[in-house]
C-alpha cells in the first residue's frame, strides 16, 4: 500500500496555442452540430497532457469577448473533441476510446482529474491529501478545524488484483460533510464509492474547492 | 450516510428534464407574466433572438453573438426551474443591452473602462432579474418558484436587499 | 438605459465582479500578444462555431 501524504504531484501546465494552431481546433469544433459558439478573434485555445492517457489530452477554449470570459474544456485526441460537462460520461467515452494506463502513481492523478470534472447533486467532490492545506480551512470554527484535524484519515492506495482494481482509502468533501470513503477505480477507469462514513458534518465550502466562483446572472 | 451525500450519486448520468424546446418555451411564458419579463420575451420574437441549453460542469449564461444566447447547468445538478427561469432573464438582458449598442469595451482599453462599463451593465442585469423576480413573486400562481429565495442561492442576497430598500418593498 | 442599484458597489458580488473584470483583463492581455490590430468592438464577436 502506497501512503500518500501532503504531496501533490504538479500539474503538467496549460500551453497556449497560437493563433494558427487555435484556428485549426476552432474550425475542428465548428463542424459539430452540438458545438458551442466562440469567438474566432477573442478566444485562447490551450492544452495540457494527462498521465494517464496514451492520445487524449485537455482542450481548453477561453472566450474573452464575453464578461465573464466563458470556458469550456475538452478532451481530444486531435480529431475527435468531447466536451467536459460536469458528468462522468464524457470521461468514460474517453477512456473507452484510449484504455487507461493507470498505475499507482498515477490513478490518484485520475480520481482528482475526475473530481474536478463531474460534480453531484450536491455539488462538487474535493479529496483531501493534507487536513493542513485543505481549501478554506481558515473559513471553520476553530472546533470545525480541530475536527477536521483528527478526523481525516490519510490517503492509501492499494491494487486488489482479485478485482483488477485500484482501492483509494480517502477523506472526501461532499455536500458539506467529510466523509471517508473507498474508491474503486476500474482498470477501464469506471468509479465507485464502498464504505461510506460519516466523519464531520456542517463544513461548508463558501466557494468551489476547485477556484470556480463566478456568480452567475 | 444521509441519502443526499451518497458518493454514488455524482455517478449518475444525467437528471431526466424536460426536453430543451419545452424548458425555453416555459419559461418565456413564465417571464411574460411579469411586465419587465414581458419586455425580454418580446425582445427574443422581435429580434429572431435563438435561446439554446448547453451541458456545462457549472451554471452559466453565455452570449456569444448578439442573437445567440445559451443557458448552461450541468444535468447531475440540474437547477431549478425558478433559478433556470432568472438566469435566462439575466442573459437575455445582456442581450438586450448589446442590442442597444452598450458592450464591453475592447479588449486592449484601459482597465478602469472595463471596469466602469462591464460593472455597470452587471449591475443593470441585476436590477433586472430582481425586478422580475418581485413581479413574480408577487403573484400566487408563481410562489412555488420561490424566485426571492432563488435570487439568494443565487449570490444576488446582498443586492436584492439593496433593491428592495431602493424599490421601497422591504 | 442601464438601471442603478443604490449602494451595489459597496457589496461583497461587486467586489466579485471586480475582481473578475480584473482577471479576463490581465488574461486578454497576455492572449492579445497574439490578436491582430483592434479594429472592431470584441462583444459579442463574430461567432466561428
Amino acid at each position: 500500500m502506497i501512503a500518500v501524504e501532503g504531496v501533490k504531484m504538479a500539474q503538467p501546465q496549460w500551453i497556449r496555442m497560437n493563433r494558427e494552431q487555435a484556428g485549426r481546433v476552432l474550425n475542428q469544433l465548428s463542424s459539430r452540430d452540438d458545438a458551442l459558439v466562440f469567438s474566432r478573434d477573442a478566444t485562447e485555445v490551450a492544452w495540457r497532457s494527462l498521465a494517464f492517457f496514451s492520445n487524449y489530452r485537455l482542450c481548453r477554449l477561453t472566450n474573452y469577448a464575453t464578461m465573464p470570459t466563458f470556458t469550456m474544456t475538452y478532451l481530444t485526441d486531435g480529431t475527435e473533441y468531447i466536451a467536459l460537462d460536469g458528468t462522468a460520461n464524457p470521461i468514460y467515452t474517453a477512456d473507452e476510446k484510449d484504455p487507461l494506463l493507470l498505475t499507482e502513481e498515477n490513478v490518484l492523478p485520475y480520481i482528482e482529474f475526475f473530481f474536478s470534472h463531474v460534480q453531484g447533486s450536491e455539488g462538487e467532490v474535493f479529496l483531501i491529501r493534507d487536513p493542513g492545506k485543505m481549501p478554506f480551512l481558515d473559513s471553520f470554527t476553530d472546533a470545525q478545524q480541530q475536527g477536521v484535524m483528527q478526523n481525516f484519515k490519510p490517503v492509501g492506495v492499494t491494487f486488489d488484483a482479485h478485482r483488477g482494481a485500484y482501492r483509494i482509502e480517502a477523506t472526501l468533501h461532499y455536500g458539506g460533510v467529510l466523509m471517508s470513503a473507498a474508491i474503486i477505480v476500474m482498470k477501464d477507469g469506471k468509479i465507485s464509492f464502498e464504505d461510506q462514513h460519516l466523519l464531520l458534518s456542517g463544513i461548508h465550502f463558501p466557494d468551489s474547492p476547485y477556484g470556480r466562483n463566478w456568480i452567475e446572472g | 450516510m444521509p441519502a443526499s451525500t451518497d458518493l454514488n450519486d455524482v455517478l449518475q448520468p444525467g437528471q431526466p428534464l424536460p426536453a430543451d424546446s419545452v424548458m425555453i418555451a416555459k419559461a418565456l411564458e413564465i417571464l411574460s407574466a411579469s411586465p419587465h419579463g414581458q419586455q425580454l420575451a418580446n425582445f427574443v420574437e422581435k429580434k429572431n433572438i435563438v435561446i439554446k441549453i448547453a451541458g456545462t460542469p457549472e451554471p452559466v449564461g453565455y452570449l456569444p453573438d448578439k442573437k445567440l444566447v445559451y443557458v448552461g447547468f450541468n444535468r447531475n445538478n440540474a437547477i431549478s426551474p425558478g433559478r433556470f427561469i432568472l438566469m435566462l432573464a439575466a442573459i437575455l438582458r445582456e442581450a438586450q443591452q448589446e442590442a442597444a449598442g452598450i458592450k464591453h469595451p475592447d479588449l486592449r482599453a484601459p482597465l478602469e473602462e472595463h471596469k466602469k462599463v462591464s460593472m455597470a451593465k452587471h449591475e443593470d442585469k441585476i436590477w433586472y432579474i430582481c425586478t422580475i423576480a418581485c413581479e413574480l413573486h408577487d403573484q400566487v400562481a408563481f410562489s412555488d418558484y420561490k424566485f426571492l429565495d432563488e435570487l439568494r442561492k443565487m449570490g444576488h442576497s446582498e443586492a436584492l436587499d439593496l433593491y428592495l430598500r431602493q424599490e421601497g418593498k422591504s | 438605459m442601464l438601471q442603478r442599484i443604490k449602494g451595489f458597489e459597496h457589496t461583497a458580488e461587486a467586489r466579485k465582479v471586480e475582481a473578475e473584470i480584473e482577471n479576463r483583463h490581465s488574461g486578454a492581455a497576455l492572449f492579445s500578444n497574439e490578436m491582430p490590430a483592434p479594429a472592431q468592438k470584441q462583444s459579442p464577436a463574430a461567432p466561428c462555431i
